[in-house]
């Protein structure tokens, strides 16, 4: 023990003499408090650590720096020959790398009490920040420290530099993030943070930490320290071989080797939230596809929601657990049916009070014979997992929309809408008059459209409930129930109010510009904002708009400017949603491929490139296409779009075009509408 | 102590370092002595465990060094060829890591390294750097380590190379006050080194070695061998060239000269005493 207490503070010492590698270490931190200090308004809590991948790179070349440092300096002066000679080798080879460890460990310290300081702000969740902030830099910061640090000495060790240094670049690059986004084979070998750049999806996810991001960590490190074995077995002399702690140290590096390859493999896997979205959403895209191109006959539904009871359970990572009370009256003595999207499987299902499993599961819907007239009330028990297209849920986040079929929805409805051959969108089934929620979570707090205040139960009015996750703030400001990561709620909290105010002025403009009547889109109020992890740009239920965060993220000082930018952009879409998506259900595959795209004809009266979209897709192959019924007039009028030579005419038919898409789709006396639109025009 | 080398042979590719070494070390001061290549270095640093040799076994008072080369390190002490140490650290901090390395205990190790410091002439210099010492003070450092935990055998590599006379001279006096109950093997090219200063001797070239029982052994190689003869300047290239001229000293007669030669080179030649070096030149040559 007083050789490695010796030996330790020797290497420390000499360590703390080298200031020329202290000095840049210490100028991380300025860099880091700088940057935050800098940024702090344009980045979420865990973005400047999260994007700080750079300053890792900076940290390993350091740690290799010294790794060849200590590694040369008894060579440089003549004291390896003799320190090789002497007693306790081994200890004296561990007691080096403790000494790294020790000093890579205090520079994690330090770092972990300033992000830790920077993030809670002088708040009181400091622990909750803790949490996330001690784990990440220990894996993603400390851990490379010391598996490069040993890399370095070994390569040094035995190499000439000649080899040695360009070897010692080669696998800094090489364990580099600028290999993330290239092959899987590469990915194993990426040992910095998951992606340094900063995943745009991920800033309500907090600070990923996962088995996999530890594993490509340690398997590194102890790949590292076989090599370290390995190394010094050979440089202090072949005669070691023979004794017992030769002995030893070779089947431990062996056995380093032999527990790495589990641990590499477990890494090799993506284990980044970012990642896995990326590649769930590769793998379901067909799927979704064909499941949009499926034809539906009609729509059912039979008696009216009075009560959805929803107590969402605590399993864990992506699975879904929840049990439903659904309280159903004016029901006649037919079929109840209920959609719920196929992924999620019904475990137990019970009406008034009785085990029921007649019940029939095709495809999105429950079906169920009934006898019994008025009210009933049925208890559902769901598990299962969503493609992160329609819902995400994860270990620690959760966003649910009130218009998909995560929660049975009363009545038999087309999930997901076909957009020409390509894409696809979910269909909004929150189409009922509210109706009372009561959501409870076991699943940690959550955010809900039913209240203001964040927790773990919640109750009120409305056409479906949204269930959020993560690190969200939420709010009342002025009337309006705003929720968005803490920065970017921050930032907007004083101007929040413009989001719905221009929203209501985009919808006005346009039912004017189509001379519809008031009763369209009936929402003249939105009493919600939510800019959240969306998988679209914009959603929009009942008085809640919900809108994706990644697009809110760059804002410059003039906040209201910024405001008014990013919602013109988005503009074509907020009018789809009002005026098409939460309309009826319509077999139509045109309209949502073409409604930004008529919207900005109707607006111009230029045509643009929809001459040459049109017949590249009407000439493609018949099994690719998707085109229902209601399609063939949609063709029929762009035909006529398209023949249209004057700017006044190309405007008119884009606004009749879009006249009939809205008012055909609209909710209650469409026919009518449509008519007389048609005769106002004339 | 009892150090027996037996048939010790080490080979770096083609080339053959050590060839069958034979050597017996006991308590004294034992003299290596051959020239540069020979293979003094491959011989001191596979006692030192440093590498491994072919064949052959090195014999500890009874023990097997090669078989439990962790037991032999406690027992050795060892002064490579270059010696240094971080520079940064001082003459102090030095030894007791070394000694700490050694596994001494701290008031064992404290009395020690007063008392080394005091020997090698360094007391007065212990809190200065490493890095502040000259040649010949790090060589006593050097030294120094070498003599800590009482080792019973110590290995010097070539110790004054690159010192000055009177450096020189002062270390040779160290060696010899350190030579009391223990053995040390002095590795040299400079026969000054080991001359009246040896208990025994070994002579090693092309990885051969052989041993003597004492400088008379040695001389007595060139018994008959080595003549004198007084030449005019002029006439000493007729002889340089011809025979291997060991030494020349001009006096009143001329230029006396020190051949070595098979056969009587001339008639005024005349048969003399060999020296220690002319008997190493004798052995190399042989």
């Amino acid at each position: 023990m007083e050789v490695f207490k010796r030996m330790f503070t020797l290497e420390i010492k000499l360590f703390v003499k080298r200031y020329y590698l202290i000095i840049p270490l210490l100028l991380t931190f300025f860099y880091m408090f700088y940057g935050y200090y800098v940024m702090q308004d344009g980045l979420d809590r865990f973005s400047f650590i999260r994007t700080s991948g750079f300053v890792m790179m900076v940290l390993t070349m350091l740690a290799m720096c010294y790794g060849v440092i200590n590694a040369r300096q008894e060579k440089n002066e003549k004291f390896d020959e003799l320190i090789n000679t002497l007693p306790a080798f081994w200890i004296r080879q561990i007691s080096k790398v403790f000494a790294w460890s020790f000093c890579s460990f205090v520079y994690c310290i330090i770092l972990i009490m300033l992000c830790t300081g920077w993030i809670a702000n002088g708040g009181n969740e400091l622990w909750k920040y803790a949490l996330q902030v001690i784990p990440y830099i220990c894996v993603n910061f400390g851990i490379p420290m010391i598996s490069t640090w040993i890399i370095a000495y070994s390569i040094e060790k035995i190499f000439k530099p000649i080899i040695g240094w360009p070897l010692l670049l080669l696998i800094w690059y090489v364990i580099s993030p600028f290999k993330n986004n290239l092959d899987s084979t590469l990915i194993i070998l990426s040992q910095f943070v998951e992606e340094p750049h900063g995943n745009q999806s991920l800033v309500h996810y907090g600070l990923e930490m996962n088995m996999g991001l530890l594993s490509r960590k340690l398997w590194l490190l102890m790949f590292s320290m076989s090599g370290y074995i390995f190394v010094n077995l050979f440089s202090s002399g072949t005669t070691t071989f023979k004794n017992a702690k030769a002995k030893i140290a070779g089947v431990t590096a062996i056995l380093l080797i032999i527990g790495s390859v589990p641990l590499a493999v477990v890494s090799s896997k993506p284990h980044s939230q970012g990642v896995i979205w990326n590649l769930n959403n590769r793998r379901w895209r067909g799927e979704l596809l064909e499941q949009a191109k499926e034809k539906l006959e009609s729509e059912y539904s039979n008696g009216q929601m009075k009560l959805l009871h929803l107590e969402i359970g605590d399993s864990k990572g992506d699975l879904l657990e929840y049990y439903a009370k659904i309280n159903i009256d004016n029901v006649t003595k037919d079929s109840i049916i209920f959609t719920l999207y196929r992924s999620l499987d019904v475990i137990d299902l019970k009406v008034n009070g009785l085990e029921y499993s007649k019940y029939i599961r095709d495809g999105d819907w429950i079906i169920l014979e009934n006898n019994i007239e008025g009210e009933v009330e049925i208890e559902i028990n769901v598990s299962g997992r969503l493609p992160y297209l329609l819902g995400e849920v994860t270990d620690r986040t959760m966003l649910l929309m009130p218009d998909f079929p995560w929660y049975p929805v009363l009545g038999k409805h087309k999930t997901i809408l076909p957009v020409l051959t390509d894409d696809f969108l979910p269909n909004s089934l929150a189409r009922e008059k509210p109706y009372e929620i009561i959501v409870k979570s076991y699943r940690g707090n959550i955010i809900t459209n039913l209240s203001c205040d964040s927790g773990t139960e919640f109750n009120g009015q409305a056409t479906g409930p949204a269930v959020i996750q993560g690190d969200y703030k939420s709010g009342n400001i002025e009337g309006i129930h705003f929720v968005a990561p803490p920065s970017i709620y921050d930032f907007y909290k004083e101007s929040i109010n413009k989001i719905p105010s221009l929203f209501i002025e985009y919808k006005r403009d346009f039912k004017d510009s189509l001379g519809i009547e008031e009763s369209y889109c009936s929402y003249n109020k939105y009493n919600q904002v939510f800019l959240v992890n969306l998988s679209k740009s914009v959603c929009i239920n009942q008085d809640a708009v919900y809108l994706n965060y990644s697009s809110w993220l760059s804002a410059s000082p003039d906040i209201a400017d910024d405001i008014r930018i990013i919602c013109e952009s988005l503009r074509p879409i907020v009018l789809m949603e009002c005026f098409w998506r939460t309309g009826l259900y319509m077999e139509s595959s045109i309209a949502p491929a073409l409604f930004h795209t008529m919207i900005e004809i109707a607006e111009t009266g230029e045509k643009g490139d929809l001459e040459e979209y049109f017949i590249q897709w009407w000439e493609e192959d018949d099994e690719k296409q998707i085109v229902w019924e209601n399609d063939l007039n949609d063709v029929y009028e762009i035909e006529r779009l398209i023949k249209a030579e004057s700017k006044e005419e190309i405007s008119k038919i884009a606004y009749e075009i879009l006249r009939k898409w809205v008012t055909v789709n609209n909710l209650g006396d469409s026919i009518d509408s449509l008519s007389s639109s048609f005769k106002s025009e004339e | 102590m009892r150090l027996e080398i037996e048939g010790l042979s080490k080979s770096y590719k083609d080339k053959k370092a050590l060839d069958s070494v034979n050597l017996f070390v006991s308590n004294g001061i034992y003299g290596l002595l051959g020239p540069n290549g020979a293979g003094k270095t491959t011989l001191m640093r596979i006692l030192a465990g440093l590498i491994t040799p072919d064949e052959g076994r090195v014999v500890f008072d009874g023990e097997d060094v090669l078989k439990n080369i962790d037991n032999f390190r406690y027992k050795i002490g060892y002064l490579p060829q270059e010696f240094g140490c971080y520079r940064s650290i001082s003459v102090k901090e030095c030894l007791d890591t070394i000694g700490v390395l050694k596994g001494i205990d701290a008031s064992e190790r404290k009395k020690q390294i007063e008392k080394i410091l005091c020997e090698v002439n360094l007391s007065d210099e212990y809190k200065k750097k490493v890095g502040a010492l000259s040649g010949g003070m790090r060589r006593r450092l050097g030294i120094a380590q070498a003599m800590l935990g009482n080792p019973s055998f110590i290995m010097v590599d070539e110790p004054t190379a690159g010192l000055d006379p009177e450096e020189r001279i002062r270390f040779r006096g160290f060696i010899r006050k350190f030579a009391t109950n223990r053995a040390i093997l002095l590795s040299t090219h400079i026969i000054e080194d080991i001359k009246n200063n040896c208990d025994g001797l070994a002579l090693i070239n092309n990885g051969k070695i052989k041993q003597f029982n004492n400088f008379e052994e040695l001389e007595n190689m060139a018994k008959g061998k080595v003549w004198k003869m007084v030449v005019d300047s002029d006439d000493f290239h007729k002889i340089d060239g011809k025979y291997k001229i060991l030494s020349t000293n001009t006096n009143a007669n001329g230029l006396e000269i020190r051949i070595y030669s098979e056969v009587k080179p001339s008639e005024d030649a005349v048969a003399v005493e060999p020296t220690v070096e002319e008997g190493y030149l004798t052995w190399i040559n042989a």
